[in-house]
């Protein structure tokens, strides 16, 4: 354990270490702040003040978000549209989006791979059946 | 006669699953006019549906346009003898189309040559009709003793290639009148709906069953190899085999149940209906419309030691004889696509002609065994028949009485 220990890299200080901990969520850090300006360069910035640092990482962040989640619904919304109006495959026949309201459902019509009727002239006591 | 005596029978209804070869649809047959009457649908479970739809309209067209049955509407007409007769609205509608595919017709399909068929032994349910009339009993069952009926004369040519007995004059599509549902028959004249009446079946039976499923899917019926589609047919239309005579009906209904029963088409010449030489069967697809085959190959009977069939050229009260022997037309209606293919049998030479002029696609075989095509037929296998977009005559594409007889009104 000793040896473990030992051979750990040495830690360095952050950068502000030693400061008062962050504020928890609806509480000024001090608890004692009266005047315009909060304790610290940690505190919330006023509407339209400038900070010093210039606009916060993750605000562009989100703008980047914005923009990707805008263009993935616009990618959807068009692939949808497309996928309604296209012909179902192999029966060129319009999608649902395509057919008039109070029209029945129309669905791909089924293969018809052998004769389903013979048309020979009638024959007496069946045109099928054949009785000659 | 009124029509409110007309009642509908009911019938057997014995509908018969049969396969067709795919899963997706669903077929039956039953015993029907005369002949074999066939549904096909898809999806499957439209059938149980259109059956009830069928079999109404079947009874309906039966209890009132046929002339084997005793009690049905038009019997009694013929039984009231001549005059003017107050008809139902269904047999009005058959008498119309009939009407107006004589006039489209130039004449040729006529409904006045039932009284002709009586004459020569045409007189009940083909099934009924023993294989030799006797000499004079054919006309005295029709109640003509021989003698010329409805003003006509009796045409003494014989048949064709000679003969001595008589024939009966057919006294003409123009002799009957019709307005509204009044019909005027003169006395005498029998009406034979023969050349319009099933297609007409098929076409009503094809709007009830869509109807019956809510036009979901498609439907295909067949009254004896006549046959009218409604809705969306499977992909590519619907496959039909064309036969040539009725032998080959019955080689390629058996080809058929094993191509559904997963057989492949192993058609050789002269062998499964396929016979030698270019009258083989056809296999068409048909995606919307109708097709109606005619031939002088079935429903055919001896008198006189002289083979008889069932089509008969108004112009001599005889069996047509003319070089065709099956002609099959499509067209918008089945109506129209029967009464032209009627028409062809018994136009001869000038059958292709008079088709295309009409836009028809129509496949005709001759006795010899030749095969012509009018445009619109496919020349190869399976393809699909190309139905005319435009109108046909009204009162046929519309099924409206009066779209075309001039003798209404």
């Amino acid at each position: 354990m000793a040896d473990d220990m030992a051979r750990r890299p040495l830690r360095s200080r952050l950068p502000g270490h030693g400061r008062p901990a962050a504020p928890a969520a609806g509480s000024w850090p001090g608890g004692e702040f009266s005047g315009d300006e909060p304790p610290g360069d940690w505190a919330p910035a006023r509407p339209g003040a400038a900070r010093p640092g210039g606009s916060r990482p993750p605000r562009r962040a989100s703008t980047w978000a914005a923009a990707a989640l805008a263009a993935g619904t616009a990618a959807a919304a068009g692939y949808l549209a497309y996928a309604l109006a296209a012909p179902p495959p192999g029966t060129g026949q319009a999608g649902p989006s395509a057919r008039s309201a109070g029209q029945p459902a129309v669905t791909p019509s089924p293969a018809a791979p052998s004769p389903v009727v013979t048309s020979g002239g009638s024959g007496a006591g069946g045109g099928e059946r054949g009785d000659d | 006669m009124s029509a409110a005596n007309v009642t509908v029978r009911p019938r057997a209804r014995d509908w018969s699953r049969v396969a067709v070869g795919s899963p997706d649809l669903a077929a039956a047959d039953r015993d029907a006019l005369g002949t074999t009457a066939r549904i096909v649908t898809w999806p499957a479970e439209n059938l149980p549906g259109m059956l009830a739809a069928v079999d109404a309209e079947l009874a309906l067209l039966d209890s009132q346009a046929s002339r084997f049955r005793e009690d049905s509407e038009l019997s009694a007409l013929h039984a009231a003898g001549g005059g003017t007769h107050r008809i139902s609205d269904g047999l009005a509608e058959a008498v119309g189309i009939a009407l107006a595919a004589a006039a489209w017709t130039g004449g040729l399909a006529d409904p006045t040559v039932g009284g002709a068929l009586i004459a020569l032994g045409y007189d009940r349910d083909f099934a009924l009709i023993g294989g030799a009339m006797r000499d004079g009993q054919a006309l005295a069952r029709a109640g003509l003793g021989g003698a010329p009926h409805g003003g006509g004369a009796p045409h003494d040519g014989g048949p064709p290639g000679g003969g001595a007995c008589p024939a009966v004059a057919v006294p003409g599509w123009r002799s009957v009148r019709l307005a509204g549902n009044l019909l005027t028959l003169p006395p005498g004249v029998r009406l034979d709906l023969g050349a319009t009446a099933k297609g007409l079946g098929a076409d009503r039976c094809a709007r009830a069953a869509h109807r019956a499923a809510r036009h979901r899917g498609g439907v295909l019926v067949s009254l004896g190899g006549d046959l009218a589609v409604a809705g969306q047919p499977p992909a590519g239309g619907w496959p039909v085999l064309v036969a040539d005579e009725h032998r080959q009906v019955r080689a390629a209904r058996n080809l058929a149940a094993r191509m559904a029963a997963g057989a492949p088409d192993r058609r050789a010449p002269g062998s499964d209906g396929r016979a030698a030489g270019p009258a083989a069967t056809q296999l068409v697809r048909l995606a919307r419309g109708a097709l109606a085959t005619s031939s002088v190959t079935c429903r055919r009977w001896e008198r006189h030691g002289r083979q008889m069939h069932h089509l008969i050229d108004p112009r001599t009260g005889w069996p047509a004889a003319g070089p065709w022997r099956t002609v099959s037309v499509a067209a918008a209606t089945c109506a129209q696509a029967n009464a032209a293919s009627t028409a062809a049998i018994i136009a001869g030479e000038d059958a292709v002609p008079w088709l295309a002029a009409r836009g028809l696609p129509a496949r005709l075989v001759g006795h010899d065994g030749t095969v012509a095509l009018t445009p619109g037929w496919p020349s190869d296998e399976g393809g699909p028949v190309a139905i005319p977009a435009g109108d046909g005559p009204a009162g046929i594409l519309l099924g409206v009485p009066g779209g075309e007889a001039g003798e209404r009104a």
